[in-house]
C-alpha cells in the first residue's frame, strides 16, 4: 500500500474509472479525477495519470513534474518513450506491476527538492538553446541578475552546473525537442 | 590521517584501498605484489621511493598535500607521472567507460533515450579530456622540459600553452554533471550491472583528475611560471 496522493486527467470516462479502480484495488490509494488540469491540484498531488490528450494541452505544467507524471497511452509510438507511461492495451497484471514498480521509484525518491519552477524551466530551455543571459534576461522581461538567481537555483536543484549537462538534461526530460 | 611509510607492505596499502591499483600501474607495477614492503619495491623497480611516497598519500588521503615535498623534486620527475596518468586515462579508463557504456546501451532493452543522450554527453567530455592531454604533452610539458634544461627558447609560450595551465575546471564540471545526471535523474529501464559499472569508472575517473589536477596546477604551474621569469628577463 502507498500513501501517496493521485489524480487522474483523463478525457474519457472509462480509462478515467479502470485507473482509478486499480490504483484503489492493488495500491489502496484514492485517486480523484479531474477533467482540467488546475495548477494547484497538480502542484500538490504525488502523482499524476494524463492521457495523451492532456499531456499535449497541459505540457507546460507537466513537464515541470514529469517525473510524477504517468502517461496513459492507447496507440505504440515513442513520442512518450521518455516518460514513464502505461498502455491501456496491456493485460491488467502488466499495467498494476507497471504502476507498482513507478510508484516504488516514486515513493523512493524526495522529488519536492529538485522540482524546477516554471520560470526555471523557461530560463533553462533557453540556456539549453545556447542564449547568453543578457539575452535571457531580454526574452523573458527580467533583470540579469534574476536570470543568475534562476540559474544557480536550477544547478542547486538539478546538481548539474555546465550548460552541456544542462542541455543534456533538458533533452531527458523534453523540455528541449 | 595516517600516513603510508616505506616500510609498510605494499599488499596492506592495496588491501586498505584497492583503488591505488590504478596509481600502481602507472609505475610499473601489477597485482601480485607479495609480501614486499614499499621500500624494497621501489628498489625493484629503480623507482624514487620518496616521490612513490608522495603520490600514493596524495591519492589515497584527499586532505594530504604537501606542496613543499612535492618541490623538492625536479619537473621531469613530476610531467613523468603526469604523462603516465594522461597516458592511463587515454589507454584504459577512457576506453573501458566507452566499451561499458555502448553496452549498456545495447543491452537497454526499450531503447532508453536517455542513456544514448549521456553516452553524447560523454563523448563530449571525452573529446575535451584528450584535447587537455594532448596540449599537455605538445605543448606544456615539452616547453616546461626545454625550459628546465637552460634551453632559452626566445619564443614566448603558444596561446594555447597558457591556456592549458589555466586552472580551468570546465572538465570537472562536466564529468560531475554525468556523475549527478546517472545518480539523480536517470530513468528507464537499464541493466544495473553495467550502469553500476559505467557509474563506477567515471566516479573513479572524477576522483582520479581531482588528484591529479593538484599536482599540474598547484606544483606545476608554479614551476612553468618561475621558470618563465628568467627567460623572459632574457629575452
Amino acid at each position: 500500500m502507498f500513501d501517496l496522493s493521485a489524480i487522474i486527467i483523463v478525457q474519457d470516462t472509462l480509462r478515467a474509472s479502470g485507473i482509478k479502480q486499480i490504483l484503489k484495488s492493488s495500491f489502496g490509494i484514492d485517486a480523484r479525477i479531474i477533467h482540467s488540469a488546475i495548477v494547484n491540484e497538480i502542484a500538490e498531488c504525488d502523482i499524476i495519470f494524463a492521457d495523451e490528450y492532456n499531456c499535449m494541452a497541459f505540457l507546460d505544467l507537466l513537464i515541470p513534474r514529469k517525473n510524477r507524471t504517468v502517461i496513459i497511452t492507447n496507440i505504440d509510438n515513442d513520442s512518450y518513450i521518455s516518460w514513464q507511461h502505461i498502455n491501456c492495451y496491456d493485460n491488467e497484471n502488466t499495467i498494476v506491476e507497471t504502476i507498482a514498480a513507478i510508484l516504488k521509484k516514486l515513493s523512493q525518491t524526495n522529488m519536492p527538492q529538485m522540482e524546477l519552477s516554471a520560470r526555471e524551466i523557461e530560463v533553462l530551455r533557453l540556456v539549453a538553446q545556447g542564449f547568453t543571459n543578457k539575452e535571457i534576461a531580454d526574452n523573458l522581461s527580467i533583470s540579469i541578475n534574476t536570470v543568475l538567481s534562476h540559474r544557480k537555483n536550477i544547478t542547486a536543484k538539478l546538481g548539474i552546473k555546465s550548460v552541456s549537462g544542462l542541455c543534456v538534461y533538458a533533452m531527458m526530460n523534453g523540455i528541449l525537442a | 590521517m595516517v600516513l603510508i611509510d616505506k616500510d609498510k607492505k605494499l599488499s596492506d596499502v592495496i588491501l586498505e584501498d584497492p583503488s591505488i591499483v590504478t596509481v600502481l600501474n602507472r609505475f610499473n607495477i601489477f597485482l601480485g605484489v607479495g609480501d614486499k614492503t614499499i621500500r624494497q619495491m621501489c628498489n625493484e623497480k629503480k623507482l624514487n621511493t620518496d616521490f612513490f611516497l608522495i603520490i600514493l598519500n596524495t591519492f589515497s588521503n584527499e586532505e594530504y598535500f604537501p606542496e613543499k615535498l612535492f618541490k623538492n623534486f625536479d619537473a621531469k620527475t613530476i610531467i613523468d607521472y603526469l604523462n603516465c596518468t594522461n597516458n592511463y586515462y587515454l589507454h584504459f579508463i577512457i576506453p573501458n567507460i566507452e566499451s561499458h557504456f555502448n553496452l549498456l546501451i545495447k543491452r537497454s532493452t526499450d531503447n532508453n533515450t536517455n542513456l544514448e543522450l549521456l553516452y553524447k554527453f560523454f563523448l563530449e567530455v571525452k573529446s575535451e579530456l584528450i584535447n587537455r592531454i594532448k596540449t599537455d604533452s605538445n605543448e606544456l610539458f615539452t616547453k616546461i622540459i626545454s625550459l628546465n634544461s637552460n634551453f632559452i627558447d626566445t619564443n614566448e609560450p603558444s596561446d594555447e600553452a597558457l591556456r592549458s595551465i589555466s586552472v580551468d575546471n570546465a572538465i570537472e564540471d562536466k564529468i560531475n554533471d554525468l556523475v549527478n545526471m546517472f545518480v539523480i535523474h536517470l530513468s528507464g529501464n537499464y541493466d544495473t550491472n553495467l550502469c553500476l559499472a559505467v557509474l563506477f569508472a567515471i566516479i573513479n575517473l572524477k576522483k582520479d583528475i581531482c588528484q591529479n589536477n593538484r599536482i599540474r596546477n598547484k606544483i606545476l604551474m608554479p614551476i612553468y611560471q618561475y621558470l618563465l621569469k628568467p627567460n623572459q628577463d632574457n629575452v
